[in-house]
């Protein structure tokens, strides 16, 4: 990525400002990924000093900065114990212990990337997502929309919930061919599934089935059907099916 | 160009960045050849530096993240990387040498953070340092070594 | 002693620590950059190209394209001349032939510069279909290379109208008549892929002109000698002004056997009078340096009732993509260090077609067709084994070679050329594989463990043997040079690659010499420095190298004995552990060194030696992994991987057990997880770390190397190589452990977890 200026605000509102007058400028967390990219950007707007690296547990909901990075999720106290250990294990084989130290929760939503292994976890756990101008908003939401020119400020879990991800890699760290999540809380059953290799989606019918008839094989099947798996150069779309059902057997097993 | 402040190795250098210009480069332009660029996309471990006492890849972070925070490369851990590197010879680990300094890195960085060294905890933080030439083994051996711990 | 010791490399301090090392370390800061603007098109002709705007960016020195550079074909293969690669490669050419092919050069002050410039660079080409498929090129429509163009130094079988770059075919017997004849048949086909070699450090080229007007590169290299002639000859500059000097290198494994970018950096320098640098980016290094030869290899096997193999016939088509450097030696290599293992057979045949197509060059990589062959050949065993009803390891007993035995194919196949006869001398395979067989508790695991509904253990095993450089033709040569203060310079052409090669022919030195390998200091790879040697390829340092120290220390102490004798004023004198002593008189290495330089009668004292080998002594090994595989995902985890190696007297055993567990992960990596996909188009899908599925410290469960002695007796105290072998048997044990786990044969690399699932699921 070619980067014709680079500025760090200091406030969330000038921030907000830059961002608002420069239509083709990029927001930068960690940047690591965005980096990659091949293009070029008038402005870099780094949200490094505006003291979104937090983890903060408040009336049974844990509330992450956006800037918080993948491995203090990974060895954070709340993260490791509660939810079953969900959301430190959806980052552990994340790459390595030094990307994870500057990949953060936030750049990975927002950037709603296909391979990401946190997208499946955040959407199985109904996660809400606070951004600075649209306010609050549900993460399928924000998956669904194509909401540009706001930052992201933090988000916000409910802890009364358990979870269980799975993802399968050839060597420890590298994208995985296929992810999936689910999650229970009082109202019932979350699936939800990505590097298909489209981006994580919720599996609203087969979560539904789940929820109601407790049935995993019928779930399983639904799965299947409701969403899209596709072949690429790493993975046919057959194995991508059979590996999410065999994971959605598995990781029910492990939650109940 | 802008003008910015790295501090490296508890040294200040006043110098001018492009403004979407890494750490690595940043560092292998003032003289730090000891930080070597290899996948340039962060995931082998070897331009790994200490920011803050974090270890990060400088391939993958922008240098104007880092004002007002400080950066030690293996240039500034001199005795402590001689103490490492030890342990890495007597096991001859120390082949073509090109991952050796990022891996010494995220080892202080691993002795820093960890309290527990079983040989699982050590392997998953250093995951991310590939090495080529050695099958990783010997140099588990010499971290363990180095560790005390068997 | 300082053989058989571990003693720790001697440039390890500084490389731990950081210290400059490597050339872009090294390149100084005003060096030009130089970069490559490549084709993105597989088959093309360039009808125009227009650097105009290009050069008129502010910074810009100089941009090569196929209009101001040489004309000449050459070979970018590092191998000693007449090279057995075809000279089929220009400079800058006026066709590119794959994704990656170089089509013009910047130098500019800068990276913003070039890269500005690049991008200014018109190209009007005309697209031609190109051929991927290596399958599919002999005799195909399209053709890599104008028949017209192109030499070979001597006949290697090269049909350019055919898409064929090399052929060779021997016999001894007639395989068919023997087939006819056998109780037990088995014939399949395996395939292997195009391995990255994933060097840590891209290929990187620096040159600068000395106070003398002369070329100097510093390049990343194996082969600095080769480089420098190659160079000179394709420049038609007289080798005299040119030095070439190899640093410390960041991995080679064969991927910088080869030309890469200085023949750029030498052209700028020339032209432009100052330094510069080309530094490959990781992509680069993927799609547009070289890749392992990828082969298909058919392999046919008759035994009789006894057990014992009577006819044995391995035919391989490889794929040399876009150039034909190392295409004749890889495939022939896959053939001689393989089927002599198996040398009780009645006959034999070896023969194969390597093939162009628009794909990036394959070239030299650790096991150089080897390990080809050896997936090939050593699955095909333990079909025949199950055939014949005996166990795995005993057929192989029966069948394989031994100490003072000799295959007819050490004496037909060479590498490139005819071979040498060579009855083996040192061989402790029955060893290695009663090693490798307890430790591994094959008794108790094989053929498997059922774990439970989902899970499956099993062991496999392969065993393998290499060679130890080229016999009349590798050649190492050795300076030792006696300072004040008794300690020595050794000035080595011998590359290291990073394998320690400076410690062990120190080793052999200080052996020698029965001094501190502390006072022995290593100089290498510097062509106007040191001695003249091939390179670090074909398992030769060790053997060759370091036979050339051995003689080249030997000659010293007679040297030093002459002096000390007039010295000690006696007509006879002793000399050990440092110290030479007539009935008398006694002094010390160092006292005598002092009085050479300051004393009444001064001479430096200079020996060297040369040698080649006149056998190529192969190393032996067998390898078991403990595998365990789960059913619904097809994951295979290697759990524990056992390897016993005969490598003659190991003279570091620390560096030569490193060398053995590298290499084993290496080609555990291309045997399950390294991928080389590629689009119909030729695109190169896995030119990052993100997807092309690098072995990380998680992937193998224990590794266990040991080593069984044997004295090879032409080596230099006893030694044969080590830096290859340990690279051939991982694809034939996971095969075979996969077979014994649930009979089924895996025959294409990389055997991911879908094809174990595809393969389990639709039995």
């Amino acid at each position: 990525m070619i980067i014709k200026d680079y500025i760090l605000p200091n406030s969330l509102s000038e921030a907000y400002e830059l961002l608002k007058n420069n239509k083709k400028a990029v927001i930068i967390a960690g940047g690591a990924y965005l980096r990659l990219q091949k293009r070029e950007v008038p402005l870099a707007i780094d949200i490094e000093n505006l003291g979104l690296n937090y983890i903060i547990e408040e009336n049974k909901l844990l509330k992450i900065g956006a800037m918080t990075k993948l491995r203090e999720i990974e060895t954070n106290e709340y993260a490791v114990n509660e939810l079953n250990g969900m959301l430190s294990n959806m980052v552990k084989q994340i790459g390595g212990v030094q990307l994870r130290n500057i990949v953060t929760i936030g750049g990975s939503v927002c950037g709603k990337y296909n391979f990401s292994d946190i997208l499946p976890s955040l959407i199985a756990l109904n996660v809400s997502l606070k951004f600075y101008k649209a306010g609050t908003m549900n993460i399928c939401e924000f998956m669904e929309s194509d909401l540009k020119s706001d930052i992201l400020m933090e988000i916000i879990i409910d802890l009364n919930q358990n979870g269980v991800v799975k993802y399968f890699k050839s060597t420890y760290k590298e994208y995985s061919l296929i992810n999936l999540a689910i999650a229970r809380n009082k109202d019932g059953f979350n699936i939800a599934v990505g590097a298909r290799p489209g981006r994580a989606k919720f599996a609203k019918l087969s979560s539904k089935i789940l929820t109601n008839e407790k049935d995993i094989d019928k779930a399983g099947e639904m799965l299947l059907d409701e969403l899209s798996f596709k072949t690429d150069f790493r993975a046919s779309d057959k194995y991508r099916k059979a590996l999410a059902k065999t994971f959605l057997l598995e990781a029910y097993k492990e939650l109940v | 160009m802008i003008p910015i402040i790295l501090n490296v190795n508890n040294v200040n250098y006043e110098i001018m960045v492009k403004p979407g210009e890494m750490l690595l480069d940043t560092l292998r332009k003032i003289g730090f050849t000891s930080v070597k660029k290899s996948c340039d996309t962060g995931s082998c471990g070897i331009c790994s530096v200490l920011v803050d006492g974090k270890v990060i890849p400088s391939c993958s972070y922008f240098t104007m993240k880092i004002q007002n925070k400080k950066v030690i490369t293996i240039d500034g851990v001199e005795e402590k990387a001689r103490e490492i590197g030890q342990f890495l010879l007597d096991e001859g680990v120390d082949q073509c040498g090109f991952c050796t300094p990022g891996l010494i890195m995220s080892i202080i960085a691993m002795e820093n953070e960890l309290t527990e060294f079983t040989e699982e905890n050590i392997k998953h933080y250093l995951v991310g340092n590939i090495c080529r030439c050695s099958g990783y083994e010997g140099q588990i051996r010499a971290i363990k070594n180095y560790l005390e711990v068997s | 002693m300082s053989v058989n010791k571990n003693i720790p490399k001697v440039d390890g301090i500084g490389l731990v620590t950081g210290k400059p090392a490597y050339t872009d370390d090294l390149a100084s800061k005003d060096s030009l950059i130089v970069k490559v603007l490549r084709s993105p098109y597989a088959y093309a002709k360039i009808r125009n190209i227009n650097t105009l705007a290009a050069s008129k960016v502010n910074g810009v020195e100089l941009i090569l394209t196929h209009k101001n550079v040489p004309d000449k074909v050459y070979t970018r293969a590092g191998q000693s001349a007449p090279e057995p690669s075809p000279y089929d490669k220009k400079i800058l050419d006026e066709y590119v032939r794959y994704i990656g092919d170089e089509v013009a050069v910047v130098a500019g002050i800068n990276e913003e510069v070039v890269d500005k410039a690049i991008k200014k660079i018109k190209v009007d080409y005309e697209i031609f279909k190109p051929v991927i498929d290596y399958e599919k090129a002999i005799g195909n429509n399209v053709k890599v290379h104008d028949p017209d163009c192109g030499t070979v130094r001597f006949d290697i079988g090269r049909d350019a109208s055919k898409n064929i770059a090399a052929s060779y075919h021997m016999e001894i017997g007639d395989v068919e008549k023997e087939f006819k004849k056998s109780d037990y048949y088995y014939e399949d086909v395996y395939y292997t892929q195009a391995q990255a070699h994933l060097a840590m450090e891209p290929h990187s080229a620096y040159a600068y002109l000395d106070l003398q007007d002369r070329l100097n590169i510093v390049t990343s290299t194996q082969t600095p000698f080769h480089v420098r002639r190659i160079i000179g000859q394709t420049l038609d500059m007289p080798l005299s002004k040119i030095r070439v000097f190899k640093p410390r290198i960041g991995g080679g494994y064969g991927g910088k056997q080869f030309i890469h970018g200085e023949f750029f950096v030498s052209l700028v320098t020339l032209r432009t009078k100052k330094p510069c640098k080309l530094i490959y980016s990781r992509k680069d290094v993927f799609s547009a340096s070289n890749t392992r030869h990828p082969m298909r290899i058919k392999l046919r096997i008759g035994a009789m009732e006894s057990g014992m193999i009577n006819s044995l016939e391995m035919k391989i088509l490889s794929n040399t993509g876009a150039y034909g450097e190392h295409s004749l030696t890889v495939l022939m290599v896959a053939g001689s260090k393989t089927l002599p293992l198996y040398n009780k057979v009645d006959a034999v045949k070896f023969s194969g077609d390597v093939v162009y197509t628009n794909t990036t060059p394959a070239g030299a990589y650790r096991g150089y067709g080897a390990i080809q062959g050896n997936f090939a050949l050593e699955s095909a065993i333990d079909e025949m084994a199950k055939l014949v009803k005996m166990d795995p390891i005993e057929f192989r007993r029966i069948n394989m070679i031994k100490e003072g035995e000799t295959s007819k194919i050490f004496e037909v196949m060479g590498e490139g050329t005819e071979g040498t006869a060579q009855i083996i001398k040192s061989c402790k395979l029955e060893e290695c594989i009663t090693e490798v067989k307890e430790k591994i508790n094959w008794d108790k695991l094989y053929p498997r463990t059922v774990i439970d509904e989902n899970t499956v253990r099993s062991v496999g095993l392969a065993i393998a043997m290499q060679g130890s450089g080229i016999p009349y033709i590798d050649m190492g040569s050795a300076i030792l040079k006696l300072n004040d203060d008794g300690f020595f310079n050794l000035l080595v052409g011998a590359t290291d690659l990073g394998t320690g090669s400076d410690t062990v022919l120190a080793q052999i030195a200080a052996e020698v010499l029965e001094i501190d390998t502390s006072k022995i200091i290593v100089y290498s790879s510097d062509t106007d420095l040191t001695p003249y040697d091939v390179g670090a390829y074909a398992s030769s340092t060790t053997y060759v190298s370091g036979n050339s120290v051995y003689l080249t220390a030997k000659k010293m102490v007679e040297i030093m004995k002459d002096r000390a004798k007039k010295l000690l004023e006696t007509e006879e004198v002793q000399y050990s552990n440092g110290v030479f002593k007539s009935k008398d008189k006694e002094i010390t290495l160092a006292d005598f060194s002092n009085e050479m330089y300051y004393g009444e009668d001064m001479q430096q004292l200079v020996a060297s030696e040369s040698y080649y080998g006149v056998k190529s002594p192969p190393p032996y090994m067998a390898c078991a992994c403990e595998v365990e595989i789960t059913k619904n995902t097809g994951k295979l985890k290697v759990l524990r991987c056992v390897a016993s190696i005969d490598c003659g007297v190991t003279l570091n055993p620390n560096l030569a057990k490193i060398q053995v567990e590298g290499a084993l992960v290496q080609g555990l990596g291309m045997t399950l997880f390294e991928h080389a996909d590629r689009s119909e188009k030729g695109t190169l899908y896995n030119n990052t770390f993100l997807t092309y599925g690098a072995p990380t410290k998680m992937e193998i469960g224990k590794l266990d190397v040991s080593f069984v002695e044997s004295y090879e007796p032409s080596g230099p105290f006893g030694a044969k190589s080590v830096g290859e072998i340990g690279i051939d048997t991982p694809p034939a044990v996971i095969s075979n452990a996969i077979k014994n786990a649930f009979g089924i044969r895996m025959k294409e690399l990389p055997i991911t977890p879908e094809k174990i699932w595809e393969a389990i699921n639709n039995k």
